[in-house]
């Protein structure tokens, strides 16, 4: 079957194309040479014709264009990937959002807490929060320290108790001298640098508990007062012992009651 | 007219490198998107420069093809270069439509440009000028056909992807329109033997 001449002419352009003239190409189809030689002609003048070439700063103006679109894509994408975490992810926000209501609320009433005292609603999470910071001090230097930070709170909780309500808070008093105490017993694990600074501390802490024993005696009731006179010994015994801890050769002979295990606890 | 060197190299990357960069340019790597942008603008370029009449109207037109090709280029699967000059194309009737200005209005515009003389005058095809015109003379098809495969020399299998016709409708496409152009400069007096 004679092949149509569409595609007589395509494989003409290819010969052409690969290097053939035009003459030697129409050889093998003399009936057609009338017809095909100006389309060939033709078509090689169109392919010879040279290539429009856009002017540099028109392709210069276009790259800068992607660059804008990129720039505008990438945008488009953060947006969308928070507004995907915002949209698609409830349960993240809503776990997020109930961690950052948890600590706002216990650290405000941590706060809140810190100067309440015994009547008040918030003195257990006071006590639990002391209690929780004691649990996470390691150091016996720490938690000696701690306890004397603990004494000069229940003293003043004490006395505080004492002008609101005119009435001496029995447990107040017991902790306020145990936590005296229980620094004292810690100090005797430290080494002998630093028994003497802590034992300092100590001694304030005794004679500011001393003082306000002192203050309340007079404007107690009559039935409080031999407790009060008993801790105000006590913290008179407490500090002979500490005097003679930090200065041995004030004393000629030492004193009877200069062990904290015989004279110093508190019943 | 200025050359940009780094255009005309683009064309001689092959077409694995050519998949490489877009598929790279579709993960948004700013490298192989500038890359892509380097590659398609002289083939949009030239697509569209012979259906315009100015060449600054042409250079609009490929920025614009482009920013939508990358805007759209996750989009894209099936054959590349039909995608691309899908574009193009949309952006063509877009560019008429609103200059409200039809290809039969803007033939007459460009055929002033052709001297009317009866000299031979077959050197005068080889002015890109001239071409303009009898393209406009020419069918939509057809001058689709003579773009891609003369001036673009893409080979008739592409062409027929991106056209969407078997390769006998390319071939015969190809036949008419160099047919029909042949037409049109004779009737305009040039000849086309040398």
């Amino acid at each position: 079957m004679k092949p149509k001449i569409e595609e007589i002419l395509d494989i003409l352009l290819r010969e052409v194309k690969r290097g053939k003239s035009i003459e030697d190409c129409l050889k093998d189809y003399p009936e057609y040479v009338d017809e095909l030689e100006p389309l060939l002609r033709l078509a090689t003048s169109l392919q010879d014709l040279p290539k429009p070439e856009p002017r540099q700063e028109a392709v210069v103006a276009t790259l800068r264009n992607v660059k804008d679109a990129v720039v505008e894509k990438t945008q488009k994408k953060i947006k969308f990937s928070l507004r995907k975490i915002f949209r698609l992810q409830p349960a993240v926000i809503r776990a997020v959002a109930a961690v950052v209501l948890v600590v706002v609320l216990g650290w405000t009433t941590v706060t809140l807490s810190a100067h309440s005292l015994p009547e008040d609603v918030l003195y257990p999470v006071k006590r639990l929060t002391e209690r929780i910071q004691y649990i996470l001090t390691i150091t016996p230097e720490g938690k000696a320290e701690l306890h004397i930070v603990f004494a000069h709170k229940r003293t003043d909780e004490f006395a505080q108790s004492f002008e609101e309500g005119e009435e001496m808070n029995r447990p107040l008093l017991n902790a306020m001298l145990n936590e005296a105490q229980s620094a004292l017993k810690y100090s005797e694990s430290l080494p002998e640098e630093r028994v003497k600074q802590l034992v300092e501390k100590i001694m304030t802490c005794n004679h500011h508990q001393r003082e306000i024993l002192e203050k309340i005696k007079p404007l107690a009731c009559s039935s409080d007062s031999p407790i009060i006179d008993e801790a105000i010994n006590l913290c008179a015994q407490r500090h002979r012992c500490i005097e003679y801890t930090l200065n041995p050769e004030l004393y000629r002979e030492q004193p009877s009651s200069t062990c904290w295990d015989q004279c110093c606890d508190w019943k | 007219m200025k050359r940009n060197p780094s255009l005309l190299l683009k064309k001689e990357i092959g077409d694995d490198e050519v998949a490489k960069i877009i598929e790279g340019a579709k993960h948004d790597d700013a490298e192989a998107l500038e890359r892509l942008a380097e590659y398609v603008y002289p083939r949009i370029f030239s697509y569209i420069y012979y259906r315009v009449h100015h060449t600054e109207d042409a250079e609009d037109l490929t920025s614009e093809v482009i920013v939508k090709m990358i805007k759209a280029l996750k989009k894209q699967h099936g054959h590349f270069h039909a995608w691309m000059y899908k574009i193009a194309s949309n952006a063509l009737i877009d560019f008429y439509r609103k200059r409200a200005v039809r290809s039969e209005i803007s033939l007459s515009e460009m055929t002033r440009a052709i001297p009317d003389t009866s000299v031979n005058f077959s050197k005068q095809i080889l002015l890109r000028k001239n071409l303009k015109p009898a393209l406009a003379a020419l069918t939509e098809e057809q001058r689709q056909v003579i773009i891609l495969k003369f001036i673009q020399e893409h080979e008739n299998e592409e062409i027929a992807k991106i056209m969407g016709k078997s390769i006998g409708a390319v071939k015969l496409l190809q036949f008419r329109a160099l047919k029909s152009l042949r037409k049109y400069f004779e009737r305009k007096g040039y000849e086309t033997k040398d």
